[in-house]
């Protein structure tokens, strides 16, 4: 049997595409820890690990039939929980609806996201799945930040236009509890009224600092490089002559991303922080797509050799 | 042009910069925007550089011979000038049937400064019979983080007539097949007459030609008796052979294809019969083709034949109803008549005879299964599904003989084997016969 090589450099990429999402995930854990359930994450893995023991040709059901399982548990749950009488088979199937379990399922879901981008054959699984989890991590960062505010009040007015307040106890024994219904209401909130009013107000991580604020800088800048390294080394032809191009690409990006983040934090107290971006990538996004006009194909002559 | 990976990934990043920009972090704004514009400027780069200059490369392919023989190397030529005033790097491949093996540079990538000229070189041997075209070269570029292709066609065709092969034709007008002709097991009294094979002797009567006296035998039994030589008759006859050339026989694989093993075997019977001085022609006909070689003697007819199926390939739907009727329109004289069909996608038969299939002449429909062009499946359960299909296939083309056999016409399912045994034979048959 021909034993096929592990290709470490492969690995080393995805953790390097992954570093932002590995650390949050690490200093997350160290904060929730006590409020969330091992149950719950022990089920997660037992399915991740499932998912590599089966045969092959069955590894693409896996996950989506966890997730009927799931969605049919939570429906017998509700089902129960509205009505008294039901089968005692199917009493013994409902899910206890507490905070920590619930709350450990969006843990899960990111521990599960992030094992799955290190471990993924191709580049662009991983950088999609960074991207996922990462927003989730930066979602529980934003919890996370709520919960270690020392100051009993948080006071924001920043856009001007709508203002809130938090007040939590230092001491709290269900700080997590309360920063994460906290976070969830600003962010609908804020989303209702980005949507509705057309303006957004600033949300706990725009405001609040957090211990690793100095450390995810760079992490980024490892994570940009490795997303950039393994795009140029995903298919076998490459034209080293070209690399330059990338450089460039990469310079001329920076002028022009730095200046619009400046920009769209200059008018942020506006409520044109979106507008901003959105319109700057939207042009750049429509250049793209514009000079990817298709190259007509051509009629040369032929001659044939007698 | 974005590849579907360079618009998955600014979906991906324009989402979480959406994302990003909702949470209010900082950082991942800058780390999202900084992605969106590095990727964004590639992609520009590109598109205003490359894949612009790409187009103005002219290329042009010179094909050695336009007319080969099936397994004979044909050399092509390529030439690539770079017209723009950029230096590109790209790849080109030339588009080519299945049935052509290769050698040497028919793909590669190529550097071109502005200016210059590089020509590549190959050679291509067609592993079938027919027309084919050669082209368009295809020349394809992309970026160094390859989420952004251009793809540039060169609408140069060329076309090549490949005829069956020296040693296909050479080999099966062997001996064997002669052999094949005169010894096989038809025991069927021969006709006397003019000709210069020797068949018996008789006595002598008053109005026998003295020329022929057998003076060996003179006085064998009574001192007196004369005996007169008896030779064969020589007769020559019409062969036609009517042959499928639907999609129908379009099967197997580049190597081993039904066509081209058919057209091979016909050429070979041809040339056993035209030893025989005998005529030999041809009918090619399908909905899409519908050529009409007439019967002739000579390797004329056989070099026509190859020179016309060298030029078509198996296309549109064979009727045998169709067939008939041209036959019934072409054929005047009578003539030994072979249908080959494989009978692929069989038309639905009239339970009683159709008046349409009495033409009055000796037509034998030969009918050819399919199952050695079948290829083998890779598991177990494709093997058995082949298998069963063929199985079904093969009751299905036994069932069409037999009707054809009730109505009146000869007609046997044969394989790729025993085509040319079954067809010399009805052909000694039908010339002894006629």
């Amino acid at each position: 049997m021909i034993r096929k090589r592990i290709d470490y450099s492969h690995y080393a990429l995805n953790i390097g595409i992954m570093f932002p999402s590995i650390f949050l995930l690490v200093y997350v854990s160290t904060q929730i820890i006590q409020y969330i359930s091992a149950a719950v994450i022990a089920i997660f893995l037992v399915i991740f690990f499932i998912k590599y023991l089966v045969p092959r040709r069955f590894r693409q059901y896996v996950y989506p039939l966890a997730i009927i399982i799931f969605l049919l548990l939570m429906l017998n749950t509700l089902t129960l929980e509205a009505t008294s009488s039901a089968l005692p088979i199917l009493s013994r199937l409902s899910i206890p609806l507490s905070f920590p379990i619930l709350s450990s399922f969006t843990y899960s879901i990111g521990l599960i996201t992030v094992a799955e981008g290190i471990i993924s054959p191709r580049y662009i699984a991983t950088i999609s799945e960074f991207f996922g989890s990462l927003l989730l991590y930066i979602e529980l960062l934003g919890i996370v930040a709520v919960m270690l505010t020392s100051n009993s009040t948080i006071l924001a007015t920043e856009s001007g236009v709508a203002s809130y307040l938090v007040q939590l106890g230092v001491y709290n024994p269900n700080a997590y509890i309360i920063a994460f219904f906290t976070t969830m209401s600003l962010e609908g909130y804020a989303l209702y009224s980005l949507l509705v009013f057309g303006y957004q107000f600033y949300l706990p991580l725009t405001v609040l600092s957090t211990p690793v604020d100095p450390i995810l800088p760079f992490l980024f800048m490892i994570s940009a490089a490795s997303i950039l390294i393994s795009l140029y080394i995903r298919e076998k032809r490459n034209v080293a002559s070209r690399l330059g191009t990338i450089g460039f690409a990469g310079i001329a990006g920076a002028f022009i991303a730095i200046p619009v983040l400046l920009i769209s934090e200059a008018v942020a107290p506006y409520g044109f922080q979106i507008f901003v971006i959105s319109v700057s990538t939207a042009a750049l996004l429509i250049v793209a797509a514009v000079t990817s006009r298709r190259v007509p194909a051509n009629e040369t002559i032929n001659t044939a050799i007698r | 042009m974005i590849r579907k990976t360079g618009f998955t990934l600014l979906s991906a990043l324009v989402f979480g910069l959406i994302g990003s920009t909702l949470l209010g972090y900082s950082d991942a704004i800058l780390f999202f925007l900084l992605l969106i514009f590095i990727i964004g400027f590639d992609i520009i780069l590109f598109n205003v550089t490359l894949a612009s200059a790409i187009s103005e490369i002219a290329v042009v392919r010179e094909v050695f011979k336009s007319y080969v023989r099936k397994g004979q190397f044909n050399d092509v030529q390529i030439r690539f000038t770079n017209n723009s005033r950029k230096s590109v790097d790209f790849s080109y491949f030339d588009t080519l049937s299945s049935v052509f093996k290769t050698k040497g540079d028919f793909e590669g990538d190529l550097h071109l400064d502005p200016g210059q000229t590089i020509e590549r070189k190959y050679s291509i041997s067609a592993t079938a019979i027919g027309k084919y075209e050669v082209g368009p070269i295809i020349m394809y570029a992309d970026d160094p983080l390859h989420i952004a292709l251009v793809t540039y066609a060169a609408l140069s065709k060329d076309e090549i007539k490949v005829a069956p092969s020296t040693s296909d034709i050479f080999s099966r007008r062997s001996e064997r097949v002669s052999n094949l002709l005169y010894t096989r097991g038809l025991h069927i009294s021969r006709k006397v007459g003019q000709g210069y094979n020797f068949y018996g002797v008789r006595e002598y009567t008053e109005n026998d030609d003295f020329r022929y006296v057998a003076w060996s035998r003179y006085g064998l039994q009574n001192g007196d008796d004369l005996y007169i030589k008896q030779m064969e008759e020589e007769r020559q006859v019409n062969v036609l052979f009517v042959i499928d050339y639907s999609e129908s026989v379009n099967q197997g694989s580049p190597e081993h294809l039904l066509f081209d093993s058919l057209a091979a075997q016909v050429i070979a019977m041809s040339h056993g019969m035209l030893k025989n001085h005998d005529s030999v022609g041809y009918l090619l006909t399908s909905s899409e083709h519908d050529i009409y070689l007439k019967p002739e003697r000579g390797s004329k007819a056989v070099d026509k034949f190859e020179r016309a199926i060298s030029e078509i390939k198996p296309g549109g739907i064979f009727s045998i109803e169709q067939a008939f009727k041209k036959i019934k329109d072409r054929i005047k004289k009578q003539a030994i008549i072979f249908m080959i069909t494989p009978f692929a996608y069989p038309e639905e038969f009239r339970m009683n005879p159709d008046p349409q299939f009495q033409l009055g002449k000796r037509i034998n429909l030969v009918i050819v299964s399919r199952a050695g062009f079948i290829p083998e499946g890779e598991n177990q359960v494709d093997r058995r599904l082949i298998l069963d299909s063929i199985d079904r296939e093969s009751r299905a083309i036994k069932g069409i003989s037999r009707f054809f056999n009730s109505i009146g016409i000869r007609s046997l399912v044969v394989n790729e084997k025993n085509i040319v045994p079954y067809i010399m034979s009805e052909y000694s048959y039908g010339k002894v016969t006629q």
